[in-house]
């Protein structure tokens, strides 16, 4: 069974700005920086990989389409967001 | 109520059958800016075997990614429990006329998450959460 605690050492090369950072933060930080940035990406891999499956049976929205429908997911979020905000100063 | 994450909008059966149908773009559009903002979409599981009763087989395909594809990470399914099984029987009981069961439950996840809720039946959700909820009716 995996576990978060279980890790495994690897050599990587880094561009010199990224290598500075590293050794700036120390090992531990470092790791964990690095291992933020995979997750991030994968994560985002995950997104745009849905994204194209959806865009491929449906075809592809026009920009114009997109735009209203994120407005629409922005005006949803910034509403949740206040109502949220709302009953947790009511409690 | 599962401890699935809170989502942002809560599909009701008529953009699920839209979406299905391939109908227009709105719902995939929904969908994929839900996607870029890591949202998630509310879906009940009683919605979602009444919009399986309602499609043709190949329709149905899309539905099957919705629960186990890539589109999958949109979406969060959820269950009715007996508790809320009893108080949506319940509630339509008392609604009178011929409540969906779909949409009492869609408009239940809806007060739960704070979820603007997507549907085909504006009038309904308006009378369980109040006139000023948000709804995008499809």
């Amino acid at each position: 069974m995996y576990s978060e605690s279980m890790t495994k050492r690897i050599t990587i090369s880094v561009p010199d700005d990224v290598a500075e950072r590293l050794e700036a933060a120390g090992p531990r930080q470092a790791s964990s920086y690095v291992s933020q940035a995979v997750r991030q990406a994968a994560e985002r891999e995950k997104t745009e990989q849905a994204l194209e499956e959806l865009f491929e049976r449906f075809g592809r929205p026009s920009p114009a389409e997109l735009d209203h429908a994120r407005r629409l997911t922005d005006q949803a979020i910034a509403w949740q967001a206040d109502q949220l905000r709302n009953r947790g100063s009511a409690t | 109520m599962s401890d699935a994450p809170p989502a942002t909008y809560v599909f009701d059966l008529h953009p699920l059958l839209s979406y299905a149908r391939s109908d227009s773009l709105f719902v995939p559009s929904l969908v994929a800016t839900s996607l870029q903002r890591n949202r998630y979409i509310a879906v009940s599981t009683v919605t979602l075997a009444q919009a399986y009763r309602e499609l043709s087989e190949d329709e149905a395909l899309v539905l099957d990614m919705l629960c186990g594809g890539r589109l999958a990470t949109a979406f969060v399914m959820k269950p009715l429990d007996a508790p809320a099984a009893r108080r949506i029987g319940r509630q339509a009981r008392g609604l009178g006329s011929d409540p969906s069961l779909s949409t009492i439950h869609t408009a239940e996840i809806a007060e739960h998450d704070v979820a603007t809720v997507v549907t085909g039946d504006r009038e309904t959700v308006r009378s369980l959460l109040g006139p000023d909820w948000p709804i995008l009716e499809v």
